[in-house]
């Protein structure tokens, strides 16, 4: 298994962004984020579409871009427009699969290559793909760790982080930024319509299983990474496709671990 | 007492003292005027309360006046000098409520921790490293049992004293409450604001606070503004709370 270097690859860039992503994903979680989590990775099929249809070799920046311009339009949406964020979420969600879908067609991309886009294909990781997620979790993991107690602190409160001195702001647009670079990273392996599971599952079950925040962020961070490796391990051996396997076994252990819990407090 | 001081007293000696000040603020949301033409002042050791009914503008006016909401027009002033954010160390914020998830398991003490200036890299910080002063402030403030909750299992009046501890950890001049007695039950309400109080004349504070508690307002605060987009009356709460006033209270004559 270990002797592929398609494997290695994707090890090391299932690893890095279980790292990142669930670095995040506390705090996404805490904010009521996980849905726009979810809008973005969506979205980022737009960037897939437009990048085919410009013959963009690294979709990486096609990618990036138009998750940046859907998380960034969510985010001023919130701060200026006092519109129902969810509401509009609902809408920018539908409306922006419809028209990559519809690009998709309209330039004859092979259902194939759409599909592995929808649900992750573990041979698209590429060289460049290993080092743009080895880059962005140690960008993030530093930024976010030498600043986490503004990130604490306005993901409690924000007015409270503003008199505490933090650039709110600055910090929330910094958090959609990082969010999503992890987000057009992951797509590419992970598929649009199961990148979320890997923001959102590792801080959920770290919840269960401990007390207190800096605890919570270490074994949301041993999840991410345990659950990437796991999840390719039985991806290779049961011969499945990657992106449902990863997904499926965040999914699996934030249920497994809910339900023990579930019992040992019942008895 | 300022309000009790001489009238003599010279202009800039009084401007000196002026904790929180906002000049004629006026505050409009599209076409929606939430303040008109509000002037507050708090003085130094004073307890200030800003009363008024429901979407008045109460809050809004407490975010200018600590300049997390921009006024349309009108000057805000935090210990007479208009860089607000210079002046941010000095005062304590404490807001109604969190805005997040339960999902985020943050302890008390790791959120008292989070407000001593000297440490910044949090995560690694060891706990003995910041026990000193949170065990000194959590024992003065009556929340050293809480230390291990979790900050969002607190009931409200926990969480208030919680706030409030959190921003005495800096030794601020200063605190701004936004409804502090909101979430407090009727029976804890009293001992709540007699802690208040306590705190306040413990460490020399000047409080400004949001309220609808007309009982505790009239029993313990120095001054009273009574606002409804604009200030209706203020003046000691005898004064300022007379009837005319009242009519905007529901559940009075």
């Amino acid at each position: 298994m270990w002797n592929e270097p398609f494997m290695i690859r994707a090890l090391i860039v299932g690893i890095a962004l279980g790292l990142s992503a669930s670095f995040l994903g506390v705090f996404a979680t805490a904010r009521r984020m996980a849905f726009l989590t979810d809008t973005v990775a969506h979205g980022s099929l737009l960037g897939v579409a437009a990048g085919l249809m410009l013959g963009v070799a690294d979709l990486t920046w096609p990618i990036l871009i138009s998750s940046l311009v859907l998380g960034y339009g969510v985010m001023w949406l919130r701060e200026s427009a006092r519109l129902m964020t969810d509401n509009a979420m609902a809408l920018i969600f539908s409306g922006s699969v419809a028209l990559a879908v519809l690009a998709l067609s309209w330039n004859r991309i092979s259902p194939a290559i759409a599909h592995g886009f929808l649900f992750g294909d573990i041979l698209s990781v590429r060289n460049s793909d290993v080092y743009w997620s080895l880059g962005a979790t140690t960008l993030i993991l530093f930024v976010g760790f030498r600043y986490l107690n503004d990130w604490v602190l306005l993901t409690i409160n924000e007015d409270l982080a503003t008199l505490n001195g933090a650039p709110v702001r600055l910090w929330n647009y910094v958090f959609m930024t990082a969010l999503a670079l992890v987000i057009a990273i992951g797509v590419q392996m992970l598929g649009v319509i199961l990148m979320t599971a890997t923001v959102v599952a590792p801080p959920l079950t770290a919840q269960i299983l401990t007390h207190g925040l800096k605890r919570q962020i270490r074994y949301s961070l041993a999840l991410g990474a345990g659950a990437s490796t796991l999840g390719l391990i039985l991806s290779y051996q049961l011969n499945w496709p990657c992106g449902p396997t990863l997904a499926l076994t965040h999914c699996l252990l934030f249920t497994l671990t809910a339900t023990t819990q579930f019992c040992f407090q019942r008895n | 007492m300022n309000d009790h001081q001489p009238k003599a007293l010279e202009a800039a000696e009084e401007k000196r003292a002026c904790v929180m000040e906002m000049r004629h603020v006026c505050l409009k949301y599209g076409s929606h005027e939430v303040l008109k033409d509000v002037s507050i002042r708090a003085f130094r050791g004073q307890r200030v309360a800003l009363v008024g009914p429901n979407g008045a503008g109460k809050t809004s006016a407490l975010r200018c006046l600590l300049g997390l909401a921009r006024p349309t027009s009108g000057d805000t002033l935090l210990f007479g000098q208009k860089r607000l954010k210079q002046m941010y160390p000095r005062i304590g914020y404490v807001p109604q409520k969190l805005q997040l998830n339960s999902s985020f398991h943050v302890t008390v003490r790791e959120f008292l921790s989070l407000r001593i200036p000297a440490t910044k890299s949090w995560f690694w910080q060891k706990d003995d490293a910041v026990e000193g002063p949170i065990a000194a402030i959590s024992c003065d403030l009556e929340v050293d049992h809480l230390l291990d909750r979790q900050l969002l299992k607190l009931s409200g009046g926990e969480l208030q004293r919680v706030l409030i501890a959190f921003s005495l950890l800096s030794q601020p001049e200063a605190l701004a409450l936004d409804e502090p007695t909101a979430g407090v039950d009727v029976f804890g309400e009293k001992a709540f604001l007699q802690w208040l109080i306590r705190v306040q004349k413990q460490y020399q504070l000047t409080v400004f606070m949001v309220s609808h508690d007309l009982n505790w307002v009239q029993e313990s605060a120095d001054w009273v503004y009574v606002l409804n987009h604009r200030i209706l009356a203020e003046g000691p709460p005898e004064e300022a709370l007379s009837d005319s006033v009242f009519r905007w209270t529901p559940g009075r004559p």
